[in-house]
């Protein structure tokens, strides 16, 4: 990992975090950072209410259901490679795996229960390879990347993760 | 089917059949073959799944497939598992034109995915089928008798898991070898012989209906046929 | 990328660091290259690691070995020291890998948000999952009411360790599926041999003949994996005959040496008849009849005495001369013969009866316990029970909780009604049904089974509020509107948690759904009846750890103990299931270690389980008896603490049956008992002490435009929870209306025609019988196979669920039945699934359970569902 976090390397990261878990507190504030702020609303103009206000208790609540709705239960919008690579659907995750068993990285908590194949596991590993090891990764293990954010855009319904799938077209 | 009784003791001194995967092994066959018992075989389909398994053979591609049949004449449906016949006389490989068919020293006909081109002349040339394009890797593929296993001294995984032992992979130039005993006690036969492609493959009990068998679909539902027919050859 | 897009990035992402956003904090040990990561393409032999374990896919359980690379299962192959399968396996084990690692897979609890069925959810985490449950749960065991928790499971593979939970929570209530298997069938096996014997183990390997009356061990069937590879062998190798009566071209009827179609619910009638016939021709095995039957042939002969075969041929369609002929044959072979039946012989109104006559076939020709013939072997839990004598005791071995007491104890209470409700119970097949009470239901005159029984008793408000109910593997209900209804009615059952790996249509109505390890994430104790005839004992290990934060249900039940606490923690002291099945096992001659690496134990030297009930009682068995040498008569029974051990036979002390009276109980009152127990007249055929013949009452002059619905298994899938099994779901992804092309012609149908199945509610003593009308309904194509009893028509029904029936990795189109519980599911569909609609394929499946009507045997509580009485039309 670069000593310096590289701008490619803070968006994955974002798109990561929003979708290895529901959004919480923290990362709510990342995104009300005034500069932040501006910049995703240009993003996707759609995520500005949500964006310039308080969140209540059950704005996090609507968020974690939409969350649960595209990503978890009978999820219209799966996040794992192996829903979009049918025909080698293990291998994602087994390269994965095979990673993680080698200690290669050290998994942030809400990461740890992540099924190997995850988007945001693989965002999150995507963010820490530069040059062509970057490349080879994105190649192998990404390139369904387009047909989740075009799913995602398509199916739903909560201007967060309309921002989520713009914000993956730029990674 | 091993000798349960005597083969498998319980002895913690023992090496149990997996675990000696791979260990100094080499198979010396002269010429791998398989021979298919249909009196034995009951459709089960586990050839077929445990070969998709093992091989990451992707959706509407089989290496290895069962046909189910409506026998014409009586009212039980017939199966048959159906496979690459690993001939001698491989019009696959002659018809190859980047060359990236070979034969190995045991005789089972390989594809070899880094020299395809896909010319696709291959699966015009096999008269059973056996070929099918790969549209992720674009390439060839068909069954080469699992190579990754028997080099460490298990069966191919469609031989393996079979429950009523119909299919048996050996030496067919070995006199004493399991499989030529069975070819010669229980007449096992090529498919096809026609064709002169002078196959590894042997059927027992195949005469009847094979052609139909053949040309039919993996379920009994006329309308997904001409879906899987894409990659079958056979039906013209 | 364009250039926008890099300045967009570039924007965001210096704001972001700017603003300190760094959650992650990740660091790597190096930039490793893209070729280390991970092994592509097949598994590399030197590498993977094999796991010998337990197989689930179906109810067989048959060991396997899994291999591991990369963290990852990839292969099952057969266990080469499974005794049963001899290393054998079938497609479904494969399956595993699939719901194991499809992307749609239930990883994290969940909790519902909005109105229950409205399909709102959001994720939780395990401490606030178990924190609301004990809240929930905890009250009912301080308030004295632990009996309004209700547990509900498909079979219990834990071998006790639910009822361990329901044991040390206090309550009774256990809900379990058999009635939807094969209760009917179980019943007389339970009453000729007793309880320990509720399934046979006929010695396929060397037997000459077998009558096969709508089993199906080619293709599913409790231990059809370990019969089918015997019995081709036995057919092949050695010339044995296999003759099937079905209504349809099987696996087993397609390989068969004979196959006959019969009638829907005639399979008694043609067993009958040969029983007839034997006894006609004098080949009926006289001294093993009068040795071990408690009827005289007299009185079998005066019961069958009307039941010809042409009589038979009448009611079945089976010519008398076959059914004549295949008499003789199977008598000519005893002992080394066998009869073999199973839903198709069981699931109707007479089933019980017609499986009563069948196994009558094998005590009158004497093959019982005999090489070659009808055995019975040690089941499973091992424990002491009859035929595991000398076994290792394998016994759950945390503090046991006692069993509670019944529900309905209280005020008011008739203790006369209770103990005949109770004898009914144990009429039933299942010993599990005795600590849940069947409820007789005085309104309707009818007796309704267990599951339905508890919805029935909520509907009539008696049991008040049914409390936290959990439902195990999650049921797909029949009679879907009337299973669906009661769920979602909050006053009723006002807290319903699932326990699943997948979503399904019975979670879909729960409040919570907890994720569940699967089968190669967890322990298992192991044992079924060995079709060597040799018992063994086998453990299912992990291979992988549990995906995303999913939980075995030992760790989740053994959770919620310590979490409701109150001195439900005194019996979970294990801290993790290992230690748990170390000291379950402890009594093996051989080290944990050891059974680990072979998975699988047998004690090699043992004698085959023929005849055991010819053994001698030892000296040990004798202590404590009133056996005294030469005190006993002929016929006697040894007894100890009021409780028979043993009979006299030829003045020795042998073991005899497990039954009261030690013999076999081809004649028995408990059925006449159970039916005035429960209001059922004793002129109906289910409560005749003897095999009796009786119509299934809604086929008695069945209209020509009438016929008969049901439903049947293919090999690659498992009920109805294989859908999303990728391979399995490749090769069948549909259900179509299976009908002979002559039913066709009438009905004016070509092949693959549109049509619309509408069925009506049965007319015998059950379940909302008589009321007019359709109760259910479907559309779905037509097949034609001339193997089909011209009467019958049948699906699969394996696929067309809303929610679980989809291929791994995609969702294919499935089409919606009638009724309202469904809903069209319209996914995106992936390159993969070639025979999806949009890609020009013939689609998914129909869903049916709209048209299979709750209809419980009389006694007995099996689902009647091979009775169906339907009308076809052309859509």
């Amino acid at each position: 990992m670069p000593l310096d976090m590289t701008p490619e390397a803070a968006v994955a990261q974002l798109a990561a975090s929003l979708l290895a878990h529901e959004i919480d507190a923290s990362l709510l504030a990342s995104l009300q950072q005034p500069e932040t702020s501006l910049i995703l609303q240009k993003i996707e103009p759609r995520v500005a209410s949500l964006l310039n206000k308080k969140w209540a208790p059950q704005d996090f609540e609507d968020a974690a259901v939409e969350y649960c709705r595209l990503f978890i239960l009978d999820p219209v919008a799966p996040a794992r490679a192996a829903a979009y690579n049918e025909k080698n659907s293990l291998e994602v995750a087994g390269r994965i795996q095979f990673m993680l068993d080698s200690g290669f990285l050290e998994l942030p908590e809400r990461f740890k229960s992540l099924a190997p194949d995850h988007v945001a596991l693989l965002l999150l590993v995507y963010s820490t390879l530069i040059g062509d090891d970057s490349i080879q990764f994105k190649g192998d293990n990404l390139a369904w990347l387009p047909d989740f954010s075009g799913c995602l855009e398509n199916e739903c319904k909560h201007p967060l993760y309309l921002l989520v799938a713009k914000i993956l077209r730029m990674v | 089917m091993a000798d349960f009784n005597t083969d498998f003791p319980m002895s913690e001194k023992e090496v149990l059949p997996w675990e000696k995967v791979g260990k100094e092994y080499r198979l010396n066959y002269k010429r791998a073959g398989m021979l298919v018992d249909l009196d034995r075989c009951i459709g089960c389909h586990s050839c077929s799944v445990s070969c998709k398994t093992e091989n990451e053979v992707p959706l509407g591609n089989f290496r290895m497939r069962v046909r189910y049949l409506e026998q014409p004449d009586n009212k039980q449906i017939s199966f048959t598992p159906l496979i690459c016949m690993h001939c001698v006389d491989a019009p696959c490989l002659k018809a190859c034109p980047s060359k990236a068919i070979r034969r190995e020293d045991d005789g089972r006909v390989f594809i070899d995915e880094n020299r395809c081109d896909l010319e696709k002349e291959c699966v015009e040339a096999c008269p059973y089928g056996a070929i099918s394009i790969n549209v992720e890797k674009e390439v060839a593929e068909k069954c080469d008798f699992c190579t990754h296993r028997t080099e460490v001294g298990l069966d191919p995984a469609c031989v393996s898991n079979c429950p009523t032992d119909a299919l048996v992979f050996g030496d067919l130039d070995d006199p004493e070898s399991r499989i030529s005993k069975l070819v010669d006690k229980k007449k096992a036969k090529a498919w096809k012989a026609e064709e002169k492609t002078n196959p590894s493959v042997l059927y027992v009990s195949h005469e009847k209906w094979m052609e139909e068998k053949a040309n039919t679909g993996v379920q009994l539902d006329p309308k997904d046929e001409d879906v899987t027919y894409e990659q079958n050859n056979l039906k013209k | 990328m364009s250039d926008l897009t890099r300045r967009s990035i570039l924007k965001l992402g210096s704001a972001l660091i700017a603003g300190g956003f760094s959650p992650l904090r990740v660091s790597a040990q190096n930039a490793t290259s893209g070729k280390t990561f991970g092994v592509l393409g097949r598994l590399d032999y030197s590498k993977a690691k094999a796991t010998p374990t337990i197989c689930f896919a179906c109810t067989n359980h048959c060991g396997v070995i899994g291999w591991v690379q990369d963290g990852l299962v990839r292969k099952i192959d057969g266990n080469p020291l499974d005794p049963n399968t001899e290393g054998n396996l079938c497609s479904k084990a494969q399956g595993m890998i699939s719901y194991t690692y499809y992307p749609e897979r239930i990883l994290y609890p969940l909790r519902r948000v909005g109105k229950r069925g409205e399909g709102k959810w959001k994720r939780i985490t395990w401490d606030e999952a178990y924190t609301e449950l004990a809240e929930k749960m905890r009250p009912l065991r301080e308030n004295g009411t632990p009996e309004e928790f209700v547990f509900h499971y498909g079979r219990d593979k834990t071998k006790g360790y639910t009822k361990h939970f329901t044991n040390a929570f206090g309550t009774p209530h256990r809900l379990n599926r058999r009635s939807i298997c094969s209760s009917n069938r179980r019943a007389p096996l339970m009453s000729f041999y007793g309880r320990d014997f509720e399934w046979e183990t006929q010695d396929l390997s060397n037997t000459k003949y077998v009558i096969n009356w709508g089993g199906n061990p080619y293709e599913a069937y409790q231990g059809g994996l370990f019969m089918a590879h015997r019995l081709q062998s036995a057919r092949v190798d050695h010339g044995a005959k296999l003759v099937t009566f079905e209504v349809r071209p099987s696996a087993t009827a397609s390989k068969s040496d004979e196959f006959h179609t019969v009638m829907p619910g005639t399979d008694g009638a043609v067993a009958f008849a040969m029983i007839h016939t034997i006894l006609k021709e004098g080949l009926e095995d006289k001294e093993f009849w009068n040795r071990w039957a408690n009827l005289s042939l007299d009185e079998l002969r005066k019961s069958v005495k009307d039941y010809t075969p042409e009589w038979a041929e009448k009611k079945s369609g089976v010519p008398a001369a076959d059914i004549r002929r295949i008499a003789i044959e199977f008598a000519n072979a005893a002992p080394a013969c066998c009869t073999m039946s199973n839903r198709g012989s069981a699931k109707h109104y007479n089933g019980m009866q017609s499986d009563r006559a069948i196994r009558t076939l094998d005590v009158l020709v004497g093959n019982v316990g005999k090489p070659g013939g009808y055995c019975l072997s040690s089941l499973r839990g091992w424990s002491g029970k009859y035929g595991q004598e000398g076994l290792p005791n394998l016994k759950l071995p945390e503090p046991k909780a006692s069993d509670p007491k019944p529900w309905g104890i209280g005020e008011g209470f008739d203790e006369v009604a209770f103990k005949s409700q109770q004898r009914a119970a144990h009429a039933r097949s299942e010993g599990r049904f005795s600590s849940v009470i069947p409820v007789f239901n005085p309104v309707k005159d009818i007796m309704v089974s267990d599951d339905e029984c508890i919805r029935e008793r909520i509907s009539m408000g008696d049991l008040g509020a049914l409390k936290p109910y959990f439902a195990d593997i999650g049921a797909q209900g029949v009679d879907a509107l009337q299973c669906s209804e009661h769920p979602q009615d909050e006053k009723l059952i006002p807290f319903h948690v699932a326990i699943d790996i997948g979503y399904g249509e019975q979670s879909a109505l729960a409040d919570m759904i907890l994720p569940e390890a699967t089968s190669l994430e967890r322990w298992d104790y192991h044992s079924t009846n060995c079709y060597g005839l040799v018992p063994y004992t086998g453990i299912r290990q992990p291979l992988v750890d549990p995906q995303g934060e999913s939980k075995s249900i030992q760790v989740i039940l053994r959770e919620l103990a310590h979490k409701i606490g109150g001195g439900m923690e005194k019996h979970f002291t294990y801290k993790d299931d290992e230690s748990l099945y170390r000291d379950w096992y402890k009594e093996l001659p051989i080290s944990w270690e050891e059974f680990k690496r072979r998975g699988i134990w047998q004690e090699k030297d043992r004698p085959k389980d023929y005849e055991l009930y010819e053994r001698p009682l030892t000296d040990g068995e004798l202590a404590g008896t009133n056996f005294k040498a030469g005190k006993l008569a002929d016929g006697a029974l040894v007894e100890k603490d009021g409780k028979a051990v043993g009979i006299m036979k030829d003045g020795k002390a042998v073991r005899g049956f497990p039954t009261p009276n030690r013999v076999i109980n081809v004649y028995d009152e408990i059925f006449p008992e159970a039916a005035t127990a429960v209001g059922l007249p004793l002129s109906d055929g289910n409560a005749s002490p003897l095999a009796t013949w009786h119509e299934v009452p809604e086929h008695v002059d069945l209209p020509d435009d009438r016929f008969i619905f049901s439903t049947f298994k293919w090999n690659v899938h498992t009920q109805g929870r294989s859908g999303h099994w990728k391979y399995s779901a490749e090769i069948i992804h549909t259900n179509p209306i299976f009908m002979h092309p002559d039913t066709g012609k009438t009905l004016g149908l070509v092949e693959g025609d549109e049509v619309e199945v509408s069925v009506y509610r049965p007319t015998g003593f059950t379940y909302r019988a008589r009321e007019k009308g359709v109760m259910g309904s479907f559309k779905n194509h037509v097949r034609f196979l001339k193997g089909m009893h011209k009467r019958v028509v049948m699906c699969s029904h394996h696929v067309g669920q809303s929610e679980t029936s989809k291929p791994e990795a995609s969702k294919a189109e499935t089409s919606p039945a009638e009724g309202k519980s469904k809903k069209l599911a319209d996914r995106r569909l992936k390159d993969g699934v070639w025979w999806a609609k949009k890609r020009g394929g013939i689609g998914g499946g129909v869903h049916i359970n709209d048209a299979l009507p709750i209809n419980p045997a009389p006694l007995i509580g099996g689902q009647n569902w091979y009775d169906n009485v339907c009308s076809i039309e052309k859509v």
